[in-house]
């Protein structure tokens, strides 16, 4: 393993044991996150992004179980922590949740205990992951609040999350996640409860913050726009696959998977007919119970090939150093 | 925080002049009065009382004058005095009727409560924390049982067995050494050993509810985001579980306190009566009976006072507990 890879993420795949049947959220996705850069993971509601996260947390519910796969933490030397091996109990798991690995949630209001001050609960992660004191761990607190652009934080440290904006409520959950200075962070669709004005701020914070503190951003969205400004490497996800993944300019500007090219085409545009109807993928996704057999998106791809593409999983195909996609059609292409 | 709690002393304090309104209004529907009731039992007795010495009861116990007079006489003396009025019928002031009654039967209550919580909180927490398991069943079987049977049947059965195996009776308040003697330390000891029993009793009906409503709360809020993210965070075990989702499953039980505290008031008078704790459900039965009205309007405002008084405590619980409440929000 190359020394700049910090978290490895092979051949996962996450089921979920439910009354109705098993549900194939993840289905046997590899990717590396680099150390001090973004990787974007892009793709509908379904797709298995929040889940990836939830794997690398192991904060899976309790019905999910990891089925394969391996998720390798290169804390500092050649021998990871392999995080999918351990215990639900376990106290190395405990610690780099938090202190290594820490998340920023969608919904920051849900995301804070209605019952403690923000303060409380930074101290809480503080003083839970470094030999600080009380009084330490209130002002490492204050000074990440100022940090993230909150005004006034001696007074907002003592302050419930219901008593701040969203906008603020966002900037202190990203505080919190900063304050163990962690070598990743994971933002689960961070800006998408948040209009565009504070989003734009949150994104610039995010960029900010990651100079400063020298870490890596896993950054899960579904909105092509912001993982454009984002991420470094894009992975696009599709019922628990991945169709294509590269650099963002691979993936904006020579995207190859019809997925990604459909998904780029629904992007609305800025100067085009007012009247016209937006691009949109035709069909629905499929139902997390019946999954298609072969490629995933056989069902709603405009280029499927019969016979072909609705029986056999394609192969991920390198096409550059960085970019590789699974499609028949490409695969085809290239012969 | 303390305007909170002024308000809510401020309503306390209306509803009790509303309550102590309608009780006298209760306390005056029935028929006739007490010189009426008193005549009919000599009657039937054998004895006749003449019409003057019937009129001659009415005037000396002030029940010719108006409804009003009487009623603000009465409510005068209790806030000028601490005076309730008479009983008719034990010719004695009402407080000294009822003075140590209503010592046991706050007792009683009060250890009832406590022994409620006690029993249910930890079942409540292991049943969710544990769901669908075979201890989450058990218990909550127990529980069913517990709200079903009646409680003067299990009264009854803990009386004939521990007299049939330990040889002790646990009936009635003190042991007969300590029937007549004075308050002390051991006697208050000894008052304690007895009491329990009823409060055990009364104490396994109310379980059951409070199991459920704990463990579907925790149910709920244990999935939710707020204790993944702390979890995410590194917390975890007994902490992630107490501090957390337990705090917030907490509110409904305190904010219930007051109508427990008035269900085990109402609920005490026959068990007490099984097990021969002189408590004020007894004194009650017969005050209403022979229309002694001081007596029944006081007991009457007593148990709505408890009530009132454990909702003014839940509150100031919910207040403690949530800073929602606390501040005010809309949620």
């Amino acid at each position: 393993m190359d020394n700049k890879t910090l978290l490895e993420v092979k051949d996962l795949a996450i089921y979920f044991n439910l009354r109705e049947g098993v549900l194939k959220a993840i289905d046997g996705i590899s990717f590396n996150v680099d150390r001090n850069s973004t990787v974007g993971i892009v793709g509908e509601s379904g797709s298995g992004k929040s889940v990836t996260a939830q794997a690398i947390m192991r904060i899976l519910p309790e019905t999910a179980e990891i089925k394969t796969g391996e998720i390798n933490y290169y804390k500092d030397s050649d021998n990871p922590i392999k995080i999918h091996e351990l215990p639900d109990k376990s106290p190395i798991l405990c610690d780099i949740r938090g202190k290594d690995i820490s998340m920023i949630f969608q919904e920051p209001m849900s995301a804070f205990s209605p019952l403690h001050t923000i303060g409380h609960q930074m101290i809480e992660c503080l003083r839970l992951h470094t030999p600080m004191t009380k009084q330490e761990a209130r002002e490492r607190a204050i000074e990440m609040l100022a940090k993230v652009g909150i005004s006034n934080p001696e007074k907002r440290v003592d302050q419930y999350s219901f008593e701040l904006s969203g906008g603020m409520r966002q900037r202190a959950m990203i505080a919190i996640a900063l304050s163990t200075n962690p070598s990743i962070v994971i933002a689960d669709e961070p800006t998408t409860s948040l209009d565009v004005t504070i989003q734009a701020q949150i994104l610039k914070l995010m960029k900010d913050m990651q100079e400063e503190f020298n870490m890596s951003i896993i950054f899960i969205t579904h909105n092509l726009g912001v993982i454009a400004q984002m991420a470094d490497m894009i992975q696009v996800m599709y019922l628990g696959k991945i169709m294509e993944a590269g650099t963002a300019e691979e993936i904006f500007y020579e995207p190859r998977h019809p997925y990604t090219i459909n998904l780029l085409k629904a992007i609305p545009k800025i100067g085009s007919n007012a009247n016209g109807r937006l691009e949109a993928i035709p069909g629905q996704i499929p139902g997390p119970f019946d999954i298609p057999k072969g490629c995933k998106f056989c069902t709603r791809c405009p280029s499927a090939i019969k016979g072909l593409c609705d029986v056999r999983t394609p192969e991920l195909k390198m096409f550059s150093e960085t970019h590789s996609v699974s499609c028949w059609k490409c695969l085809e292409q290239e012969k | 925080m303390i305007k909170y709690i002024l308000t809510k002393l401020a309503i306390m304090l209306v509803t009790i002049f509303f309550v102590s309104i309608v009780v006298f209004i209760i306390i005056e529907l029935p028929p006739g009065d007490f010189a009426d009731n008193f005549a009919a039992e000599k009657a039937s007795a054998g004895e006749t009382l003449s019409q003057s010495d019937v009129e001659n009861l009415k005037e000396r116990y002030g029940l010719n004058q108006s409804v009003y007079e009487r009623y603000f006489k009465w409510i005068w003396g209790i806030v000028s005095r601490g005076d309730f009025g008479t009983s008719f019928r034990y010719n004695r002031p009402v407080m000294m009727v009822i003075g140590e009654r209503i010592t046991f039967t706050t007792c009683l209550a009060l250890l009832t409560i406590l022994f409620t919580y006690l029993i249910a909180i930890p079942i409540g927490i292991y049943s969710a924390m544990r769901q669908y398991t075979f201890g989450d069943y058990a218990f909550t079987f127990v529980g069913y049982l517990g709200l079903s049977i009646p409680s003067f049947l299990l009264a009854l059965l803990l009386l004939y067995f521990s007299t049939k195996y330990t040889n002790t009776s646990i009936g009635g308040l003190f042991s007969p050494e300590f029937q007549n003697a004075p308050w002390s330390l051991a006697r208050f000891v000894d008052m304690l050993k007895h009491i329990w029993v009823a409060a055990v009793v009364l104490a396994v009906a109310g379980t059951a509810k409070i199991i459920r409503t704990l463990r579907a709360t925790l149910l709920d809020e244990k999935s939710k985001l707020y204790v993944t993210a702390a979890k995410a965070r590194g917390v975890s075990g007994k902490t992630l579980l107490l501090k957390y989702p337990v705090r917030v499953a907490m509110n409904p039980i305190a904010s219930t306190l007051g109508w427990e505290l008035s269900a085990v008031i109402s609920g005490s008078p026959i068990v007490a009566v099984v097990l021969s704790i002189p408590d004020m459900g007894p004194l009650y039965l017969t005050s209403l009976l022979s229309q002694d009205m001081y007596l029944a309007g006081t007991l009457l405002i007593f148990m709505s006072l408890m009530t009132i008084i454990g909702t003014f405590l839940s509150d100031i619980l919910l207040a403690i507990m949530d800073p929602r409440i606390r501040l005010g929000i809309k949620i």
